[in-house]
């Protein structure tokens, strides 16, 4: 019995640790299938969180990206602009900057930052560094500004704009500047304002010029009407006559007229009659010479250059011109005093600074330098104003200056002056050089009235003119037709082609003018000869006219002598080549 | 007897107080974990969602996983890592179990009864079915953890809606000697046992954890489906309250139905007890940890 007790006991202790054994063996596989599980939520999870990091430094890389892109395109953006870009920080250091900064200072981009203002500007404007400070101060902008900068390149300025780089919290943390280097802008203003004032001027001085070519134009043919009169008039006196001296008188005042109508016609820029390559070296010593022995107290130094080259120049206007200048000389010299006269052969780099601007070429400069009284701004600014003058009406016309300036401008030069109170004053002019030789010209012989025969039609819309001018070609020997028009002349010259030797045409006619007129006859008959007549000088149109086959010019007002010489001119032209 | 009628109407107003009540408010997560634990497809991401839309669950979770009884190395701040230190088994069940506790919180002692022995016992009965499950069956045991903390639930409805009834009946059921669902059915036509299983009828949970629930007094009726979870359920049941962890209500042993229920579980008594020394350490050292408070 204790035997199968302790049989049943050892039995149960067997069945207990089988249940044990199977307890174990149970929780064993359960767990380790849990493990399992575990482990393979444990791996899904990694490899989700590692794609998770993997997705998230992509994003990253790419955010990074753009970024470093959107830098880049601040970066290339701020680096074209020409203006200026800068970031400083309140204690003036510099945080960022341009290219264009960089350049503007000399300093490669990179080792400009952290640079103290005042090392990179030591002549900074306290001014301008006070409304830094201000802007700095207040958080608000100040927007073009005009400063200067000293740059290793001299002094620049700057059009500014200074605007305040603020913080998340609004707290003011520098300043952002946009500057723009204006220097050749307002280098560019200046010129321009230079230039409007010249050509203001240019402009006053033209509509002077009109308004005295037209009253040339007019007192002209007064002149002409005076002047033919005297003509024929003494033509048939003896110089016996009682009134013949009066006549004379008569016809020198008119002459004188007409020297001061061609004064004006010569500020008008019109005249130009005669233009050949004449030496401005020869014309000064000969224009001297006779001034100088009028003129005993101004001692005349000649300054001229060996090899001038010749100018193509009316060269009685040039003589014109020159003598206005010695006059005028000779005046600021009253109690004598030494007049310098040089010529030069010059390009258009030597006449920098001149109130004009010389198309390009070569130039022959004349300059007439006196010691006399010289002139203050005031006047120098009128000088060359017809009617200006500083000599009293009674002494002068006010016309010398004005008509050399027009003469000088009809010649594609220039004319200019310098002057100071009590240092004297020297006139230059610059006329285009050419390469032609200059002839070397004679006076003309002096002119004698030859008669002549034939027919002329007379061709002039004043019945004054027209009466005068037919009495003086007869008193010539001609026959004479007279045309009121433009039409008429045509209509007359049709029928009577085959006996007009010549035709005196006016330029300046209501309707159909002379050069259409001129035209017209040529249709008719293509070697008519005609000479063209004007009040005016020879200007462009009519020197148009001319280079068209026209086969002279007559300036209004004209004498017997004068016209007599232009006619046998052109009908018996031997006579002309003798002139020479 | 009650009748019928007034039976079915007490049931039902019962139900819809708890409908209303904060014992509901468990009923979304713990159906939610149950489902978890009956997909076999159900990841860690499904029950680490389930938690974190619950924040003072996430916490629970959390303090827990921190706890001494896990000890991790460094601090668990998340959900996913609680899962991945602790283990996905066990964080259902403990997460289940923090929620469950919610309901057995707010403790008034009456007459030997209090919630927190009561939830000392569930997490014993629990406990024991689990390993009953695991040791014996060699199965997960999940859902039977699940109605061990859920069994008496309906101690809890009737405490709370019926607190002078019940302190009667845990009166008369001392004085009378008789079985505790005895007084119960007297006094409302049905036990504890029922009312549990109608409410969690009510939270849609599987089939066999309200049958086991519904017939953890009772087990000799229960379907053949349900049979094994059932007769566990009172095993275990009937064994915590021999062993005395926690509460006790049913101090009458039947010798016969005990017996029959190892049969139809298919376990010896030489098994339970081995198991039953194990739950002992375990619930003790739950105590130690203070997870039972």
């Amino acid at each position: 019995m204790e035997e199968s007790s302790a049989i049943l006991e050892i039995n149960e202790k067997i069945a207990t640790l089988e249940t044990q054994v199977k307890h174990l063996r149970n929780d064993l596989r359960l767990t380790k299938e849990e493990n399992e599980i575990a482990t393979t939520n444990y791996f899904e999870m990694v490899s989700k969180l590692e794609s998770m990091v993997a997705e998230r430094t992509r994003d990253v890389q790419r955010l990074q990206k753009i970024v470093e892109q959107k830098a880049h395109e601040l970066e290339i953006m701020l680096d074209s602009t020409p203006a200026i870009v800068f970031y400083k920080d309140a204690d003036q250091r510099l945080i960022r900057a341009n290219r264009s900064f960089a350049k503007a200072v000399g300093i490669s981009a990179n080792s400009l930052v952290g640079r103290k203002y005042s090392d990179l500007f030591p002549e900074y404007d306290p001014e301008t560094y006070k409304r830094d400070l201000e802007v700095i101060r207040t958080g608000e902008p100040v927007l073009n500004k005009r400063e200067s900068i000293t740059t290793p390149w001299g002094k620049r300025r700057v059009l500014i704009d200074k605007i305040p780089y603020k913080g998340p919290d609004r707290k003011v943390l520098g300043l952002i500047g946009f500057a723009l280097d204006v220097t050749d802008l307002e280098k560019a203003e200046e010129e321009r304002a230079k230039l409007s004032a010249q050509l203001q001027q240019a402009l006053r001085m033209k509509s002077l010029g009109t308004l005295a070519g037209g009253i040339a134009h007019n007192f002209n043919n007064l002149l002409m009407g005076i002047l033919g009169n005297v003509s024929l008039m003494l033509l048939d006196m003896s110089s016996e006559h009682k009134h013949y001296g009066n006549l004379k008188v008569i016809e020198t005042l008119v002459r004188s007229g007409s020297g001061l109508t061609r004064q004006l016609l010569g500020y008008a820029m019109e005249g130009k009659y005669e233009v050949k390559p004449i030496s401005l070296n020869s014309l000064v010593r000969e224009t001297a010479e006779t001034f100088g022995s009028a003129k005993k107290e101004i001692q005349v130094h000649f300054q001229l250059a060996e090899e001038l080259s010749s100018v193509r120049a009316d060269r009685s206007q040039i003589e014109q011109v020159i003598f206005n200048l010695y006059v005028n000389a000779a005046e600021a010299m009253p109690r004598g005093g030494d007049m310098y006269l040089m010529t030069r052969n010059v390009d258009p780099d030597a006449m920098e600074g001149k109130p004009y601007r010389p198309k390009p070429g070569k130039y022959v400069m004349l300059s007439v330098a006196d010691t006399g009284t010289g002139m203050d701004k005031d006047t120098l600014e009128h000088v060359f104003e017809p009617f200006f003058t500083t000599k009293g009406l009674a002494k002068g016309t006010g016309l010398g200056l004005a008509s050399s300036y027009g003469i000088i401008k009809a010649h594609g030069g220039y004319i200019d002056v310098e002057s100071e109170p009590g240092r004297g004053t020297t006139f230059s002019i610059y006329l285009p050089a050419t390469q032609e030789i200059s002839t070397s010209e004679k006076k003309d012989t002096i002119p004698e009235i030859s008669t002549g025969s034939g027919t002329i039609l007379f061709v002039d819309d004043e019945d004054t003119i027209l009466v005068l001018a037919g009495q003086m070609l007869n008193a010539l020997g001609y026959d004479v037709l007279q045309a009121g028009s433009g039409e008429e002349a045509l209509r007359l010259y049709k029928s009577h082609q085959e006996e007009i030797d010549l035709v005196i045409l006016d330029m300046i006619m209501p309707h159909l003018g002379g050069g259409e007129t001129f035209d017209r006859m040529r249709q008719i008959n293509p070697h008519v000869k005609v000479l063209l007549s004007s009040g005016y000088s020879l200007n462009g149109q009519a020197q148009e006219i001319l280079n068209r086959g026209c086969d002279g010019f007559i300036q209004k007002p004209f004498d017997l002598t004068a016209l007599s010489g232009s006619l046998s001119e052109i009908l018996s032209p031997t006579k002309k080549a003798a002139g020479f | 007897m009650v009748p019928q009628i007034e039976i079915s109407k007490n049931l039902q107003k019962i139900l819809n107080l708890v409908r209303d009540s904060e014992i509901s408010s468990i009923k979304n997560v713990v159906s939610g974990i149950l489902k978890i634990i009956n997909d076999p497809q159900s990841t860690a991401k499904d029950l680490k969602e389930l938690i974190e839309v619950d924040p003072p669950l996430t916490a629970q979770v959390l303090k827990v996983a921190n706890s001494a009884y896990y000890c991790p190395p460094s601090k668990i701040g998340e959900i996913l890592k609680a899962i991945l230190w602790i283990g996905f088994e066990a964080i259902k069940e403990m997460a289940l179990h923090q929620k469950v506790c919610r309901i057995f919180s707010d403790d008034k002692a009456t007459d030997g009864y209090s919630r927190l022995s009561l939830w000392k016992h569930s997490v014993a009965v629990a406990v024991m079915g689990k390993m009953i499950y695991r040791r014996e069956f060699g199965e997960k045991g999940e859902n039977i953890y699940a109605a061990g903390l859920l069994h008496d639930i309906g101690l809890i409805v009737v405490d709370q809606f019926c607190h002078e009834q019940f302190s009667e009946i845990l009166k008369k059921s001392a004085e009378e000697e008789k079985e505790f669902t005895e007084t119960e059915k007297l006094t409302f036509g049905f036990d504890h046992a029922e009312l549990g299983k109608a409410v969690m009828s009510g939270w849609d949970m599987p089939e066999e954890l309200c049958s086991a629930i519904g017939q953890h007094h009772n087990p000799d009726p229960a379907s053949s489906r349900f049979k094994r979870m059932t007769c566990t359920l009172y095993l275990a049941d009937t064994l915590c309250q021999e062993k005395k962890i926690g509460h006790v209500d049913n101090r009458n042993h039947n010798k016969g139905l005990f017996n029959r229920c190892m049969r139809e579980a298919g376990v010896e008594r030489r098994g339970l007890d081995l198991i039953i020394q194990d739950v002992q350490e375990q619930i003790a050292r739950m105590e130690e940890q203070g997870l039972l408070g």
